[in-house]
């Protein structure tokens, strides 16, 4: 059997780190390399690279924005320029943006309020790497847990990742305040992923749902057959 | 001429103020505001307005929240540096603005 070649970055203040590898390896059968916020390199060939949930850095300045700079995000840019599939999962969002690899931004939910619950969402656009596993269309269930979800970008930017299916998935009701209701994004090349919710606490029964494993089983047939 | 008793080039990690200060350059203050752009949401803005209100504070339009970062920087730093450090990292210039002030330290 091919072995899939998975790393999850952690960095200081992480906190879904180990559910990710937990669900990359569950899906893949292959254990993630865990790599840390500041090892400046990463393994070599790998096909996947997770940015986990979290507050890295304690959300200092932005949510975000000190782990975009941080030493090993110079060779995850590196990467996603290789082609790379990187999935940045809520705080893991927040870093894709500030490190200039997804538009726009992630603000203070509009509500104020931390949001935690399941949320309904909308597959968008399932042509990608991520999404190949649902149908068009989609409505599937995942669980959120934020303070600043809420994304922006320009007019002009939004209306060119809706033109070009860069919007991967939608909420299917109000949860932040985010502009069109995205919940998560695709870079130009569409092998970089940015969403607020989390697949991986999503993956079997005991999860409480499951609609979170056909991403993670996506990305991985989509690399074995590639 | 280096001063023999400053750190040889390459040893980042000896601090500014680990020397005596005779021998530093002059620091100057510098204050950076942020703010967010016109136009983007702040809830934080409007939270704030709501409690104004509530104390009974009238005649209050609107609460824009920003923030505002100090350094202590050598007197040789440019103003081109502090630009780079603004749009690099003290800013996200999707969402925010950003005013540089040399203030007397």
């Amino acid at each position: 059997m091919m072995s899939f070649r998975a790393a999850v970055i952690t960095f200081p203040g992480s906190n879904c780190d180990r559910d990710m590898a937990d669900a990359l390896e569950k899906v893949s059968g292959s254990t993630p390399f865990r790599v840390w916020h500041g090892d400046a390199e990463l393994p070599d060939h790998l096909d996947f690279i997770a940015l986990p949930g979290g507050f890295s850095y304690g959300d200092y300045l932005r949510s975000g924005a000190m782990a975009a700079r941080s030493p090993i995000m110079r060779a995850v840019i590196a990467a996603a320029a290789r082609g790379v599939p990187v999935l940045g999962v809520c705080n893991g969002f927040q870093v894709l943006t500030e490190a200039g690899l997804l538009p726009g931004a992630l603000m203070r939910n509009a509500g104020i309020r931390f949001v935690c619950r399941d949320v309904a969402l909308v597959v968008e656009n399932n042509q990608s790497l991520f999404t190949a596993g649902y149908s068009q269309g989609q409505r599937i269930t995942l669980p959120v847990a934020h303070h600043d979800g809420n994304f922006f970008a320009d007019e002009a930017t939004l209306d060119r990742l809706e033109g070009e299916g860069r919007v991967a998935l939608r909420y299917g009701e109000p949860v932040n305040g985010s502009a069109r209701n995205i919940a998560g994004v695709l870079n130009s090349a569409g092998n970089v992923l940015g969403m607020m919710p989390h697949p991986e606490r999503a993956i079997e029964p005991a999860h409480g749902g499951s609609d979170g494993r056909a991403l993670f089983a996506s990305a991985v047939r989509g690399l074995v057959q590639a | 001429m280096p001063d023999p008793r400053s750190p040889a080039i390459g040893s980042p990690r000896v601090h500014a103020r680990e020397r005596p200060s005779d021998e530093s350059q002059n620091l100057v203050k510098i204050r950076v505001s942020v703010s967010l752009k016109p136009g983007v949401l702040d809830p934080q803005g409007r939270a704030i307005q709501h409690s104004l209100e509530g104390l009974g504070f009238a005649g209050v339009k609107d609460v824009r929240a920003g923030r505002l970062i100090e350094l202590e920087v050598d007197e040789g730093v440019t103003d081109a540096a502090l630009d780079d450090m603004c749009k690099q990292l003290l800013a996200n210039m999707v969402i925010e603005n950003y005013r540089i002030e040399r203030v007397a330290a």
